[in-house]
C-alpha cells in the first residue's frame, strides 16, 4: 500500500423539483497521517429539512470519527442532537462512517443506509457485519448499528450510497421493486470488468447516471453515490506562466519532456516557449470554446494545452462548485478540470515572469493574479478532492 | 480572388478584448467569401503588450500580416480586400 493512493469521490444529484440535496457527503484527509474519514448522510424527507438533517449528522460524524470517540455513543449523541421534524414528531437521519487508513485498514459505521459495498477482481466481497442497538429513551423505533472492518488491497474499492440508488427506477416495469442491492451490484461488477481503471469520480458519475435513467431522467429521491479506489497515484504536472528568467525556458521544457504522468500547459506564452524548445508545431483547436473560455491547442507530447488565466480561473470556479465534470465534456476548463479531478498527484510549475498585456486598465478586474489563481485551485484539490499537490514557482 | 488564412489570437488579453468575437468572422461575411477563407487561431502572437491606436489587442493576422486593435467591422473589410477580385 506504500506507494497507493486512496482516490475518493462522489456523485450527487437532487430530487426532481427540490433546489438543495437532502444527502450530504463530507469528507476529509488528516494532514499528519494522512487517514481519510468521509461520511455520507440522508436527511429525512427532501430539500432544506433533510439538507440540515443531514449536515449535522455529516459534520458531527466527522468530528467523531477523527477523535476517536466511541461509535455507539457517538451515533446516540448524533441521534439526540438532531431537531425533531414538527410534522412527523421523529427527528432522523442515516449515515455511513468510513474511516480509511493509509495502510488500507477501512472501519465503516453504518445507520440504515444501504449496506458499503467492497469490491475486488470484478467482484463484490462480503464485508462482516456486527450489529449494536442503541438503548436511545427518545427512539421512535429499534435503532440498530452496524460495523464492519476490511483491509484493502491495491485496486480494490469501496462504494456505498444513498437509498436513492437502490430504490431508483421503483414502481416501474423494469424495477418493480427498485434496482435493489442486487441490480446496483451486478452493475458495479459490469462496470468494473468492462473498465478495470475506472477513476473514483467516473464510476460513481456512472451510478448516478444509471440510477437517474431507472428513475426516467427525474430523480425521486436524492441520489448520492462514494467510491474511494486504490490505486497506483496518476500523476499531472501543470505549468503555466513563462519562467522569470529566461534562461529557464529550456528548463522549463526539460521538465515537461520528462515528466511520467499527464502534461498540462496554461497560457499562451508557455505553450510557444514550450513548442519552440521542443521544435513542434502548436495548433489551436477553434472548436471547443465558449464566449468565457479560450480555445484549447494541441502541441504533441502535453495532453492539453490551453489559454491562462481566464481558463485557470473558470477551472477554479468549476472545482469550487464541485460541479461534476465528465471527461467528454468540451471546453478546455472543464476539461482540465476533469484532468485534475482525475489524477492524484498534482505538480504545478508557475512562471513568475509579469505579463505585461495584463497590465492594461481595459482589462476586466476579474483577470486573477496567477499565483492566486493556483492557489485557489490547490486549495479545493486538497480539501474538496484530497489530492496531493505541490508547487513550484520559476 | 485567392484563398486567405486569417488567424485570430486567443491569448488572455486578445480573446477578452475581442478576440472571442472574431472568431465568428465567417458569419458576418458575405455567404460567398466562406470557401475562400481559412480560419485559425493562434496562442499568442506576442504583441499584446503594446498600447499605441494601432498596436493593442487583439490581434489578426491575415496572410501572415499582423493587424492589432482589429474589431469586426475593419477584420471584414481586411479579408474582403485580401481576397480582391469579383466574387460570386
Amino acid at each position: 500500500m506504500n506507494d497507493s493512493f486512496i482516490e475518493m469521490d462522489a456523485c450527487q444529484m437532487t430530487k426532481d423539483g427540490m433546489r438543495i440535496c437532502g444527502d450530504v457527503f463530507l469528507m476529509e484527509r488528516h494532514a499528519a497521517s494522512g487517514r481519510i474519514v468521509a461520511t455520507l448522510s440522508d436527511g429525512m424527507g427532501s430539500g432544506v429539512k433533510a439538507n440540515v438533517l443531514a449536515t449535522l449528522t455529516a459534520g458531527m460524524g466527522q468530528r467523531f470519527v477523527l477523535s476517536d470517540a466511541d461509535v455507539k455513543k457517538s451515533a446516540e449523541v448524533i441521534l439526540n442532537t438532531l431537531p425533531v421534524c414538527r410534522e412527523r414528531k421523529i427527528s432522523y437521519a442515516t449515515f455511513t462512517l468510513a474511516d480509511i487508513r493509509t495502510d488500507g485498514t477501512v472501519n465503516l459505521i453504518e445507520y440504515d443506509n444501504p449496506p458499503t459495498l467492497w469490491i475486488r477482481d470484478g467482484a463484490v466481497r462480503k464485508i462482516e457485519r456486527t450489529k449494536e442497538h442503541l438503548n436511545r429513551k427518545d427512539a421512535f423505533r429499534p435503532e440498530v448499528l452496524r460495523s464492519a472492518a476490511c483491509t484493502l488491497l491495491p485496486e480494490d474499492r469501496l462504494v456505498f450510497c444513498s437509498d436513492g440508488v437502490v430504490q431508483s427506477g421503483m414502481g416501474t416495469a423494469a424495477h418493480p421493486l427498485g434496482w435493489r442491492m442486487e441490480g446496483f451490484e451486478r452493475f458495479l461488477e459490469e462496470l468494473v470488468r468492462g473498465n478495470p481503471e475506472i477513476s473514483a469520480g467516473d464510476m460513481a458519475l456512472r451510478v448516478v447516471r444509471r440510477a437517474m435513467a431507472n428513475d426516467g431522467y427525474r430523480a425521486r429521491d436524492d441520489i448520492s453515490c462514494v467510491v474511494a479506489y486504490v490505486r497506483r497515484p496518476r500523476k499531472l504536472l501543470l505549468a503555466t506562466g513563462p519562467p522569470f528568467e529566461r534562461d529557464w525556458d529550456t528548463q522549463l521544457a526539460g521538465r515537461l519532456a520528462g515528466f511520467k504522468g499527464r502534461k498540462v500547459i496554461c497560457g499562451g506564452t508557455t505553450a510557444s516557449i514550450v513548442a519552440r524548445e521542443w521544435n513542434r508545431p502548436l495548433h489551436v483547436n477553434l472548436k471547443n470554446r465558449t464566449d468565457e473560455v479560450p480555445p484549447s491547442a494541441n502541441l504533441e507530447g502535453v495532453d492539453l494545452v490551453t489559454e491562462g488565466m481566464l481558463t485557470l480561473g473558470k477551472t477554479a470556479e468549476i472545482l469550487e462548485s464541485h460541479k461534476t465534470v465528465s471527461p467528454e465534456e468540451t471546453n478546455a476548463a472543464e476539461h482540465l478540470a476533469a484532468l485534475l479531478r482525475e489524477s492524484d498527484e498534482v505538480s504545478f510549475l508557475v512562471g513568475t515572469r509579469i505579463n505585461e498585456a495584463h497590465h492594461n486598465p481595459t482589462l476586466p478586474i476579474e483577470l486573477g493574479i496567477r499565483r492566486t489563481l493556483i492557489e485557489r485551485i490547490r486549495r479545493s484539490l486538497e480539501t474538496l478532492y484530497l489530492k496531493k499537490t505541490d508547487v513550484m514557482y520559476v | 480572388m485567392r484563398t486567405v488564412t486569417v488567424t485570430v489570437c486567443t491569448g488572455t488579453a486578445c480573446y477578452i478584448l475581442g478576440g472571442s468575437e472574431l472568431l465568428t468572422v465567417k458569419e458576418k461575411l458575405p455567404k460567398r467569401y466562406s470557401k475562400y477563407i481559412i480560419l485559425q487561431g493562434s496562442s499568442c502572437m506576442n504583441r499584446c503588450g503594446e498600447r499605441s491606436e494601432k498596436n493593442r489587442p487583439p490581434y489578426v493576422s491575415v496572410d501572415g500580416e499582423i493587424y492589432g486593435g482589429v474589431d469586426m467591422e475593419r477584420l471584414v473589410e481586411l479579408i474582403m480586400e485580401a481576397v480582391g477580385g469579383d466574387v460570386c
